[in-house]
């Protein structure tokens, strides 16, 4: 195992920024989120978590998939998108895993070429968590504080270093055309574990494994949900989208949209005629919890929850995914 | 088609043939068809949208598919200004579609509403094409009016071979047959229950009626095959937006077997 100076991850940073785009957490006045590195961006390695989870990186906000345009009586479609190699720095276990729950849709019977494109394409530099934020269950589902897997290089905080850890070709590669990486040692990774453990220790615990939700008491929860979307646009693990055509103004040419929808829009699954099989909110918020915590564990063999926390800071309502799964652990 | 399965691929509409005062189908040039009975294509009328459809036609026929849309909002209101030589997107076909291959020696009751007759008449069409390979066959349909009946020019064929019953929900000039919901029609058939695999698609107020009175029959679970509709933006189990439940319904669905979905949250709405 490698280990880097502190000191010397900006250098670093930076020799990658000649070959590639890099991303990492940049604190902008007390808010964190993932920015492309411009020089004069310090980023920020002892932060908790991104506002928004990194998932905008491989199925973004709102994203072009089609293009068309009518000329001579006949449509021409064009399907382009080019995606660049990119390097993520600093992205947290919980999200890591987070994009571990989207690869099963993504590739379940047919493979979204937009999504996997851009995994593929993209170097994960993950960063092990050595101190818990207040929020924070990822050891409910073994989703952190530790990363076994997921990533092509792993850090972890060892003070003046970062301990690092090799998890693909790609990570090696990294290392080896790089002099900033010394050998590290023994002590060097017990006291990583050590930390990592720690970490662990400080959060809650419960034993997913026996989890059998309790639909009475997530029906009261949804009670006080104010439909704000927050939570599934926040999540790394919700994928929901739309897709809409749009027709430039002299209406030849146009663009087909995919853009994040929320299963907690009342309009989510509106049909013609007025049929809305959901069209209460308290059964969307059912679905929403039920679909992360029983269908995708069904399915997938994975929750479709990473403890990242980040719905349980953002709740308007103070609704608790952590209190949820507490509740079916009894 | 191609390997990106977002991207459809461009067709032209051979014919519009109109099916009743809003309901009109599109026949496209579609030669090699892969689809079997109850699986959907995706629709794109580039520009204004895409939209989930059920093939309308029988595999047996080789050199053009049907697709039978009922102008219902933005989409299929612009589908209706569609004339023969236009070009539409197609993807598809998707979904599991009727177990057309493991009903054996069953007897087949299909029970159709409104619109929903559409993915239904891809099956009667195929045991029509294939009549050696299957036993009894109903079709019982019903539909608001008589002008909201679909597929009204092949009725005749399907009464010298099948035994069709049709209804109407409420009288109106020109009508002499019965008039009611469409599980009414029940009474018209006789049933060896045990041997009978009932098919069913139409509103989800039909179809829930319409279980209810086949489970007065004692009828199975698992004969009771219903076909679902949920709003639908990718058709491939991406966006999210169908699901029953665990289910999926553009990939696991849209036909699903009563016993498969039966305790599924808003199954009925
Ligand atoms: C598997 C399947 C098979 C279908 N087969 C047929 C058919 O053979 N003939 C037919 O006329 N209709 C069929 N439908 C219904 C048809 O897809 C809708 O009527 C159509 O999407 C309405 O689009 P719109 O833009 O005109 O309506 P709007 O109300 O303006 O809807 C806007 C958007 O919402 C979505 N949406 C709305 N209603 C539905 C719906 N009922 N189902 C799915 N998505 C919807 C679509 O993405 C649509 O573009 C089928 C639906 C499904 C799910
Ligand atoms: S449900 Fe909440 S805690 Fe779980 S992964 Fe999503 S945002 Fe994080
Ligand atoms: S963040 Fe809270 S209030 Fe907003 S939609 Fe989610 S559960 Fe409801
Ligand atoms: S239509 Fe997108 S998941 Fe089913």
């Amino acid at each position: 195992m490698k280990k880097i100076k502190k000191a010397d991850v900006k250098k670093f940073l930076g020799d990658l920024k000649k070959e590639h785009e890099v991303f990492a957490p940049v604190d902008e006045d007390g808010v964190v989120e993932f920015k492309r590195l411009s020089k004069k961006d310090e980023p920020t390695l002892d932060y908790v978590n991104s506002v928004v989870s990194p998932k905008g990186f491989f199925l973004p906000m709102k994203e072009k998939i089609l293009g068309f345009r009518e000329a001579n009586d006949k449509i021409e479609l064009i399907d382009e998108h080019e995606v660049g190699g990119r390097v993520l720095f600093g992205i947290r276990p919980c999200d890591v895993n987070g994009l571990l729950v989207l690869d099963n849709v993504a590739r379940e019977e047919y493979m979204d070429p937009y999504y996997l494109e851009r995994r593929q394409k993209t170097i994960l530099i993950a960063l092990e968590c050595v101190k818990p934020g207040v929020d924070c269950f990822c050891r409910v589902f073994g989703s952190g504080p530790g990363l076994e897997m997921g990533a092509d290089l792993v850090y972890t905080d060892i003070g003046d270093y970062f301990l690092v850890r090799v998890g693909s070709d790609k990570g090696a590669k990294l290392l080896s055309g790089s002099d900033y990486f010394v050998e590290a040692s023994d002590a060097d990774e017990k006291k990583a574990a050590k930390l990592v453990d720690e970490c662990a220790k400080k959060m809650s615990n419960v034993e997913s494994s026996k989890l059998k939700l309790d639909l009475e008491k997530i029906r009261d929860k949804g009670s006080w949900c104010l439909n704000c979307y927050s939570c599934t646009f926040i999540c790394p693990t919700c994928y929901c989208f739309d897709v809409v055509d749009r027709m430039n103004p002299k209406g030849c040419e146009g663009q087909r949209i995919r853009c994040w929808d929320s299963c907690m829009n009342p309009q989510f699954t509106l049909m013609a005629g007025n049929f809305n099989p959901r069209n209460k909110k308290v059964d969307r918020f059912v679905n929403r919890i039920r679909h992360k915590l029983e269908y995708m564990r069904d399915r997938y063999g994975v929750f479709g929850c990473v403890g990242c926390g980040r719905c349980v800071r953002e709740c308007p309502s103070h609704i608790s995914m952590l209190e949820i799964i507490q509740e079916g652990v009894r | 088609m191609s390997e990106n399965p977002y991207l459809p691929a461009t067709v032209e509409v051979l014919d519009v043939i109109s099916e009743s005062h809003d309901v009109l189908t599109l026949r496209l040039d579609v030669k090699k068809t892969s689809h079997m009975p109850g699986q959907f294509m995706m629709l794109s009328v580039f520009g204004f949208g895409e939209i989930p459809v059920s093939v309308s036609s029988s595999p047996t026929i080789t050199d053009y598919i049907d697709l039978s849309v009922k102008k219902t909002g933005s989409v299929t209101s612009v589908v209706h200004e569609t004339q023969p030589g236009d070009t539409v997107g197609l993807r598809g076909p998707y979904g599991r579609g009727f177990p057309v291959d493991e009903v054996g020696d069953n007897d087949l009751l299909f029970m159709g509403g409104g619109i929903g007759l559409a993915p239904l008449r891809s099956f009667i069409d195929y045991i029509r094409d294939k009549r050696d390979d299957f036993n009894d066959v109903s079709v019982l349909y019903g539909a608001r009016t008589a002008d909201d009946m679909v597929f009204r020019g092949e009725f005749n064929d399907w009464r010298s071979m099948f035994n069709l019953h049709l209804i109407a929900d409420m009288e109106c000039e020109g009508w002499y047959g019965r008039v009611g919901y469409v599980s009414e029609l029940l009474s018209e058939v006789t049933l060896d229950t045990e041997n009978t695999i009932a098919i069913v698609c139409g509103p989800s107020i039909m179809m829930k009626c319409v279980v209810g009175e086949l489970k007065k029959l004692w009828y199975p679970d698992d004969k009771i095959i219903l076909s679902f509709e949920r709003r639908m933006k990718c058709g491939i189990g991406k966006c999210g937006h169908c699901n029953i439940g665990d289910k999926i319904v553009c990939i696991d669905g849209p036909v699903f077997s009563f016993d498969e979905v039966r305790d599924s949250p808003e199954l009925w709405g």
